[in-house]
């Protein structure tokens, strides 16, 4: 297992190490001096010259790099230029937000995009089937945050089942926190559900035309038995890598959303700073996305070895 | 029997490849595809004429006006500045279609070379090429997007230029995927035999045949750049007022929700309907294209 493991640990150690080069980098994409566009409108020599300091601008680009980083590695992500307090304790502040959202946003889509995927195989080139194909092109091409704003309209305005805005954190019980984020994580898990019931019905459509099932079948074994039993089983190979992708792209896409629906996470956050020009807090929440994308990667490829013997022994 | 040249044996070994006859009349034979080839043809055409077309001056305000519901004079009624937003919405498509068309340009241009380069040579290139790949692709691509934009300033072309290139390592993926396939081929071996330089195996034996499967991957590539664009846009990062993309008339329709909803569902659609129309458009063309490329 290790043996399988060492290279690819090892590989995502060195994609790590030029990430934080990426991020490092944005401030060398600042046009002219970084300080004096960073500190905004009405620079004031002290605010520059701060700025200038906390940034080590005035040291060789190697020596900043590498400050930037040790300081990282101690959990010192830099002072947000607009908050003025440890881009650390806001992105700590704001991370719950941002996880539950995916964290729900992946039980719709996984539950949406199963059951679809599952169905439309089973009832394979039935109006169900087809149903099933028309709905997920469309949530495929259809902007998160317009579904987004259509919920509110519908749900919130309309029917009033929901709040159109704001978040509830779970202390406040599990009841307020679901409805508050049931509209947002629905709008953003619609893509994914699609994407996975393409996957999940392509996958059981292969899985089930296989000489075992079929000998299953002769054997005189339930269809729900084999469907749930063999089928799914060897089916979620695939949809394991599908499963983890689809958390990545959440928490890309979790930005426009959370800001439609005012929620205080991550992605609100990433768009103020880009507003204010707050680099740091950028470059912090980048960093933190880059870091679960990797750490997700990797899980992956674990999970992906333990599920399938050919790759486990081969 | 004359003698065989070069061309002509690589040629037979590339076997037979699908022609333009065929490809045309499998695609033909696609009521859908082509139902979303004709919807994204009209969109284009809407766009390119856009100034005789459009019933308004998509830029006139009449502030006595605002916010009224679909009417005679005004089709889908009017805008937060009492604009025309049916001519706003034509004026719109040219703009998201632009931008479309130069964020996927410049991914394509940016990843068809490296992908190439990456799977035809192999060995510490590759690894060096697709180690940065894998670093872009693990950071956020809308959010890197805004970072860039951020930074550069916001404008339609510093957003394109933002999403083409975190689009690109996608692209590059691609072509170098396919390229690994081709490369092992037994025509591209006999070119390799016979002592063709690399380059001209390259341009001429193995681009040729990236070309399907990265047509394919265009038209879907196009449709997630104008989600992005139109991303960037409703935050105000993308085409800066007056003028007007899809994207950033669902952001100033936001503000207005609550008062004229439907005034967020016309670009809405138009963008839902276009990226749909791009990508039925594509598996059109994976379902024409020979057997063989369609893995």
């Amino acid at each position: 297992m290790l043996a399988i493991f060492a290279p690819r640990l090892i590989r995502t150690a060195a994609v790590f190490v030029l990430v934080t080069v990426g991020i490092f980098g944005l401030t060398a994409l600042l046009p002219g001096d970084p300080a004096l566009a960073l500190a905004g409108e009405n620079p004031t020599p002290e605010l520059i010259a701060s700025i200038r300091e906390q940034l080590g601008l005035d040291r060789p680009l190697y020596e900043q790099y590498f400050g930037w980083l040790l300081a990282l590695f101690s959990g010192d992500l830099g002072t947000s230029l607009y908050f003025g307090v440890p881009v650390g304790e806001l992105i700590i502040a704001r991370l719950p937000v941002t996880l539950s959202l995916t964290l729900v946003a992946v039980v719709i889509s996984i539950v949406l995009g199963l059951a679809g995927g599952m169905v439309a195989a089973a009832r394979r080139g039935t109006i169900v089937d087809r149903l099933a194909t028309v709905l997920s092109t469309i949530g495929i091409a259809t902007p998160n945050f317009w579904f987004g704003m259509i919920f509110i309209i519908v749900f919130a305005f309309g029917l009033g089942w929901f709040p159109a805005v704001g978040y509830a954190p779970l202390a406040d019980g599990v009841g307020p926190w679901l409805a508050h984020l049931i509209l947002p994580a629905t709008a953003l898990a619609l893509a994914g559900a699609a994407e996975l019931m393409r996957q999940t019905r392509s996958s059981m459509t292969d899985t089930l035309g296989q000489d075992y099932i079929r000998t299953a079948r002769a054997q005189g074994l339930r269809p729900a038995a084999i469907y749930w039993r063999r089928a799914l089983r060897n089916a979620s190979i695939p949809l394991v890598t599908v499963v983890a992708f689809q958390v990545a792209l959440l928490l890309g896409g979790v930005v426009i959303v959370e800001k439609i629906f005012g929620l205080p996470g991550l992605g609100s956050l990433v768009i103020d700073a880009v507003f204010s020009k707050d680099l740091p807090v950028v470059q912090g929440v980048v960093l933190v996305n880059a870091i679960i994308v990797l750490s997700l990667n990797l899980l992956t490829d674990f999970l992906y070895t333990l599920l399938n013997p050919k790759v486990r022994h081969g | 029997m004359s003698a065989i040249t070069k061309t002509e044996v690589i040629a037979t070994l590339a076997g037979s490849r699908p022609t333009r006859g065929r490809f045309v009349q499998r695609f033909r034979r696609q009521p859908i595809a082509v139902g979303a080839l004709g919807f994204l043809l009209l969109v284009s055409a809407m766009a390119l004429l856009a100034p005789w077309l459009i019933p308004h001056d998509p830029y006139q305000q009449d502030l006595a006006r605002v916010l009224q519901t679909p009417s005679g004079e005004h089709l889908l009624g009017t805008d937060e500045l009492g604009r025309d937003v049916f001519s706003r919405l034509i004026m719109g498509a040219r703009v998201s279609l632009l931008a479309a068309l130069q964020g996927t340009t410049l991914a394509i241009a940016i990843g068809l070379p490296l992908g190439l380069v990456a799977g035809y040579v192999r060995g510490r290139v590759d690894g060096a090429i697709m180690i940065v790949t894998d670093a872009l692709m693990a950071l956020p691509a809308l959010v890197l997007a805004m970072a860039i934009v951020a930074i550069w300033g916001p404008s339609l072309t510093n957003a394109m230029v933002a999403i083409g290139i975190v689009t690109a390592p996608r692209a590059l993926r691609l072509v170098r995927s396919s390229v690994l396939q081709i490369r092992e081929e037994t025509f591209i071996e006999a070119a390799r035999s016979i002592g063709t330089r690399s380059i001209v195996i390259v341009l001429r034996h193995v681009l040729p045949n990236v070309v399907a499967p990265l047509i394919v991957f265009t038209a879907i590539l196009a449709g997630t750049v104008m989600l992005m664009e139109a991303g960037l846009s409703f935050l105000g990062l993308g085409v800066q007022p007056p003028e007007s993309s899809w994207g950033a008339m669902l952001g100033t329709s936001f503000r207005y929700i609550s008062r004229a909803p439907l005034l967020a569902i016309y670009p809405g659609l138009a963008i839902a309907l276009t990226v749909l129309a791009l990508n039925l458009v594509g598996d059109g063309i994976r379902e024409s294209i020979g057997k063989k490329l369609q893995k």
